[in-house]
């Protein structure tokens, strides 16, 4: 006999039980998915060229200036001057259309990395087997926003440094057809350069996501206050709260300031190095110039190349720290992508996908004569049938019974073979999928979501004058403007008790044969409970409500009480 | 309750009052702030000799000078490139500290504000729009003030003073160099024009497709349960695709502007180029002079394209502080929609008090205590035109007294609760709390209102508790805990310091009722107004917190509108009613023996509870199947 803790076990368990394994779908690496799912590989390889050439057109202006300086002005060729302005033009031109091309490819294809990465996450997070280890909202809302814009930065990475290297080689074969050493010395010194900057930019990441993170905290203290006004007004915390805020707001700006501060010796750092290295280069050109190794033109190339150069490779000190985020970031999104499913079922991984809308379900499937839901858990002490039309009760032992019980009615966690039969079909041979098309079993806390009274209906027809009736609705439809009436975030313009109402009217109003409740009236009023309790009696689908309330219990026509163990037999009513 | 009221959005502030503000928040940090922009000066000024001496390097070359004069050359280069990180390094110290003192001031300010705006007037704008300002838009700002504010300065310095530095080799030069302004006047203004509607309509998408994400990961359950799986996904999916649209709208006008730019660097140059030919082959200038004045050209590109660049950020950031600086306009003593009047109060408050008392926050009526007497005088009140939520009720509640409302949704009960707690201000008549009228006694300790929203701060149990009485002690928090049956928290492994919320321990709604009741002890009110919605089995013992509302209303009036009927048996007085108006009121006993709506409410909930007998409902149809009795074991 199965003891009730065991229905939270983890899937190993289903798996004895089943033979359907629930282990993971094969995933696509999330980094790849990015920059090469739906054929953006491509159309990411044009971009990433339009990108070099612009950096190339970028790094021939100051060659171009070089040249000018050496035909035209030196020498007081207008021809020379008429040809060499041209070919500036032609270099404008190319690196103004490149970038263009590439800007506008990559927004396009960064942004539908980021939707399908979204979307992916999405689906597991929806997936109806469910995931097996328990995030809460916040992780998972993280790695659908957060982690998945990250990850979807990879094909800018990928760009914006193909573009940093098409800099430094074209800048050195300028350089090493001008003079092979200067050139070495060039590349040497920026390599230095690069290598010192690395360094010192390293614990400016650190400092930077310190701050991200203090302000983030500051935003958040802000935000939580403002939405818990109501308690703080109703204890008169409205200056402690304040104190609460000007704390983290405080700690925001010490953080902002320390990253500032890192910022600026950074900045020093480099700057310094650059006017050392442009000081040298200019001295070692330059006495190749007097030696007349090299023309004034190319002394100006190589001026203005490595002025270029210290520009373009501004933000290579943080490519790797950005790596390891965006690394970071995909293991996260492959950890939940990955996931094993929370109970076994023979559904496929896009499932969330596949799913046939409602009233595709066979509805008249199961043994004929056999009850609409009918519940046989020993380790209850409850062998229940709940048929058409019928109201049950079950009366839970205290408020995290209730959702114990409410999560095995929705097949969120795994249960025994024969546990739950519908129309005489096992729960575990339909999966979740089919068993949720027939039984609608909605969590205690059922959401509402953005939009009018209609929409979160969830496309039902409108509720019939019944369903309005047996849900006292009436109130909710004055107070919201009718059906078109929005409800706000998350249902925020109703009352938690006109929120419960609207969320029961939903479920009645659905076309399900069983409809399973979690004590659905806990914030309404005795007065409105009452009324629902013969509403529910009335309705036509079998419904079974898990409830404490006498008043709801009153308009129950059977009532059964889940004793774990000690098995009381139901009462009829 | 009346149709959906149209948000009235907090206030944005003027340009005018915007600046205003702004100057009234850097009085006192001028002279940092002068100091800074003289040191920022001072380093980008210094910066401008580097294409200068390089001029002069190819001037010394083409003059064959002595190899010792290039040497010289090269260190004055090394010497301008410490000083301009040396001055660029104490300039960005000192303004650093400037702007986010400022900063910090700001968003303070504005958060104190808000928190202290009435309940009503905050909800009346919409929990968006205040959520927003005090995230997004303090967010905005702040990184402009970091980022993108010091880039803007720094570039615009460089842009200045490289004119002038042109300007000095040759004003013909500078004039030249000047053919690239009109292009980028025109692009920019394009750009800024066209992009505002785009970069606003982005926004306005991005945070509809954040909503759509988050209202499916929170609700994924609900979404599993019924089976909209592929609704949910195709509106975060359609959301993204609008916000991808918009997205490249908004790159097609960006990298447009970049050509306009891109335009005007090659003009530019080849003005400088151009006219730097006449003059070197009019012996004017120098080969030297000529390329500096180039290289000068050359470098300002990248601060060109960030000056530019960063308008639309600057500018986002601009409207974010006019919203910001809208509501810091607020100011906390704002007073209330009804005229001040109410100082006097017309029922002196009697002159005993028996318990000694903290001295009120916040001035009261009178110097003498006032007791916890409620008064309730032809009170009306509306949420707009339309029906009154309550109409007329008169009622006195003695001091000590425990009153149960009762009444079915939208009877009025829970808004007769708030106007008791001062929340809301009747539109006609007079609530008053110990002689107090609503409007003095939204800051007054004297009561304390528990309401439907169970919210647990993300903060530790202690942090908490304290909202509601910051200089409780630890034995305090302990005592309050155990005199509500909180029991729960000397389990908890690190106590009172166990975090709460979101990234901490997450209460259910019940187990946060509890927490909200012992605020309510610790701050030790005269009048409880509870309106908790917490009926049997929402997520706590019933048996529990029916004791934990008892200990929390002990020795103050109580007012507690009733979710639970055994809420009601407890109560002195039992008050029934029915459109905004009293339909009944009396004891227990005596509203049993009136047989109306009451007592038939009793009657059904008395017949289901356990342990009393079972009545069967009087329409109870021909039984479904059933079920077999189940033999233990």
């Amino acid at each position: 006999m199965r003891s009730s803790d065991s229905v939270a076990a983890p899937a190993a368990e289903a798996r004895a039980v089943r033979s359907a394994p629930s282990a993971p779908e094969p995933v696509v690496a999330p980094m790849r998915r990015a920059l090469t799912g739906s054929g953006r590989g491509p159309r990411l390889a044009l971009a990433t060229l339009a990108a070099i050439g612009h950096e190339a057109g970028e790094a021939g202006v100051p060659i171009l200036i070089g040249v000018i300086v050496d035909r035209a002005i030196v020498t007081g060729d207008p021809g020379q001057l008429l040809l060499w302005v041209g070919v500036l033009a032609v270099d404008f031109l190319i690196l103004s259309f490149t970038y263009r091309w590439s800007a506008r490819m990559m927004v396009t294809i960064y942004g539908h990395a980021e939707n399908d990465l979204r979307n992916v996450t999405l689906q597991r997070v929806l997936h109806p087997r469910g995931l097996r280890t328990r995030r809460s909202v916040g992780d998972l809302l993280s790695v659908t926003t957060s982690d998945t814009y990250r990850v979807a930065g990879v094909s800018w990475s990928v760009v914006q440094q193909a573009a940093t290297a098409t800099a430094i080689v074209v800048a050195a074969l300028a350089l090493l057809r001008i003079s092979p050493g200067l050139g070495l010395a060039v590349l040497g010194g920026t390599a230095v350069v690069l290598l010192a900057m690395h360094a010192v930019s390293r614990p400016l990441e650190a400092r930077g996501l310190a701050e991200q993170r203090a302000a983030g905290r500051a935003s958040a203290v802000a935000a939580d206050l403002v939405a818990g006004l109501r308690v703080l007004h109703g204890i008169r915390g409205q200056e402690a709260a304040a104190r609460r805020y000007r704390v983290a707001s405080a700690d925001a700006r010490s953080g902002a300031v320390r990253a500032a501060l890192a910022m600026l010796r950074y900045t020093g750092a480099s700057s310094l190095l650059a006017a050392g290295f442009l000081a040298l280069l200019t001295l070692g050109a330059g006495s190749l110039a007097l030696r007349g190794r090299i023309t004034i033109g190319e002394l100006v190339t190589v001026v203005g190349l490595a002025q270029y150069l210290q520009g373009a490779l501004g933000h290579v000190g943080t490519f790797a720290a950005n790596w390891m985020h965006k690394r970071a970031s995909a293991r996260r999104l492959l950890e939940v992508l990955g996931d094993h499913h929370a109970v076994p079922g023979p559904e496929a991984a896009s499932e969330a996908q596949d799913r046939p809308v409602a009233g595709d379900e066979p509805t008249a499937v199961g043994r004929a004569g056999a009850p609409a839901l009918r519940l046989d858990w020993p380790d209850e002490g409850i062998d229940v049938e709940v048929g058409p039309g019928e109201l049950v009760g079950l009366v839970p032992a205290g408020p995290a019974h209730a959702r114990r019980l409410a999560d095995r009615l929705a097949l969120r966690v795994p249960g025994g073979p024969g546990e739950i039969r519908v129309s005489g079909e096992d729960a575990l041979d339909l999966g979740p999928r089919a068993y949720r098309g027939r039984v609608l079993a909605v969590p205690h806390d059922a959401r509402l979501f953005s939009g009018t009274l209609a929409e979160n209906l969830f496309g039902a027809p409108l509720a019939t004058p019944a369903v309005i009736a047996a849900t006292a609705l009436e109130d909710v439809l004055v107070h919201a403007g009718g059906w078109d009436g929005p409800v706000g975030e998350a249902g925020r313009r109703l009352s938690g008790g006109q929120r419960q109402r609207l969320a029961l009217a939903r479920s009645l109003a659905s076309d399900a044969q069983v409809i399973v409740l979690d004590e659905p009236v806990s914030a309404v009023d005795p007065a409105t409970e009452l009324r629902i309790a013969t509403g529910l009696r009335e309705h036509p689908a079998a419904v079974l409500v898990i409830t404490g309330s006498p008043l709801l219990l009153s308009g129950c026509h059977r009532v059964v009480h889940a004793n774990r163990g000690s098995g009381s037999p139901e009462v009829d009513r | 309750m009346t149709g959906s009221p149209t948000p009235q959005r907090f206030p944005v502030a003027t340009t005018g009052q915007t600046w205003r503000a702004l100057a009234a928040l850097t009085r006192g940090r001028r002279g940092r702030g002068v100091l800074a922009i003289i040191l920022l000066l001072g380093g980008s000024g210094s910066a401008l000799f580097v294409p200068r001496l390089l001029g002069v390097g190819v001037d010394q070359v083409a003059t064959g000078r002595p190899w010792t004069d290039l040497a010289g050359t090269a260190g004055l280069l090394f010497g301008v490139g410490v000083a301009t990180a040396a001055l660029g390094y104490l300039g960005g110290t000192v303004l650093v500290r400037v702007i986010q003192d400022v900063i910090a001031d700001l968003r303070e300010d504005v958060v104190a504000v808000v928190l202290d705006q009435p309940v009503s007037r905050a909800e009346a704008a919409g929990s968006s729009d205040v959520v927003s300002r005090v995230t997004r838009d303090v967010e905005a700002v702040t990184e402009a003030a970091d980022g993108v504010l010091p880039a803007v300065v720094g570039a615009a310095f460089t842009i200045l003073l490289s004119v002038a530095g042109i300007a000095v080799i040759d004003p013909r030069l500078a004039l030249a160099a000047g053919l690239a302004v009109p292009f980028q006047w025109y692009g920019t203004r394009r750009f800024v024009r066209a992009s505002r509607a785009v970069y606003t309509a982005l926004r306005v998408a991005e945070a509809e497709r954040g909503q759509a994400i988050i209202e499916t990961v929170a609700g994924a359950e609900t979404v599993r349960a019924h089976g909209v799986e592929r609704e949910r996904l195709a509106q975060v999916h359609e959301r993204g695709l609008v916000a991808i649209d918009l997205g490249v709208t908004a790159a097609r006008l960006r990298t447009r502007f970049f050509g306009w730019l891109n335009l005007a660097e090659f003009v530019g140059l080849t003005g400088i180029i151009v006219v730097g030919f006449q003059l070197v082959d009019h012996r004017v200038v120098t080969v030297g002079a000529a390329t500096a004045a180039a290289l000068y050209f050359h470098r300002l590109f990248a601060p060109i394209g960030e000056l530019l660049t960063s308008l639309d950020d600057l500018q986002r950031a601009g409207v974010g502080l006019a919203r910001l600086v809208g509501v810091a306009g607020l100011r906390p003593n704002t007073p209330s929609p009804v005229d001040p009047a109410g100082i006097e109060a017309p029922c002196p408050p009697p002159p005993h008090t028996e318990r000694a008392r903290t001295a009120p926050r916040h001035g009261e009526a009178f110097g003498a205590e006032p007791d916890g007497t409620v008064r309730l005088r032809d009170v009306q009140f509306s949420y707009g035109p339309g029906r009154r939520a309550v109409d007329g009720v008169g009622l006195q509640i003695a001091d000590g007294e425990l009153v149960a409302l009762v009444g079915a949704s939208g009877s009025g009960k829970s808004t007769l609760a708030r106007l008791i707690s001062g929340e809301l201000i009747p539109d006609g008549g007079e609530v008053l709390v110990g002689g107090a009228r609503a409007v003095d006694r939204r800051r007054s300790p004297i009561v304390a209102l528990v309401t439907q929203e169970v919210h647990v701060f993300e903060a530790s149990v202690a942090d908490n508790l304290r909202l509601g009485a910051p200089d409780a002690s630890e034995a305090q928090l302990w005592a309050a805990l155990r005199a509500v049956h909180a029991d729960f928290v000397s389990d908890l492994p690190d106590g009172l310091d166990t975090l709460l919320g979101a990234h901490g321990l997450d209460l259910d709604a019940g187990t946060a009722q509890h927490l909200a009741l012992a605020r309510v002890v610790l701050m030790d009110p005269r009048v409880v107004v509870l309106d908790e919605a917490t009926a049997e089995g929402g997520g706590a013992d019933p048996e529990l917190l029916t004791r934990a509302m008892a200990a929390a209303t002990a020795g103050r009036t109580g007012v507690v509108v009733a979710h639970r009927l055994s809420q009601a048996r407890s109560a002195d007085r039992v008050v029934v009613l029915r459109d905004g108006a009293l339909a009944e009121t009396g004891s227990h006993e005596e509203l049993m023996a009136m047989r109306g709506e009451y007592a038939r409410l009793w009657a059904a909930w008395s017949s289901a509870r356990p342990g009393c007998p079972r009545a069967r409902h009087p329409d109870d149809r021909a039984a479904g199947p059933r079920a077999r009795p189940r033999v233990p074991g």
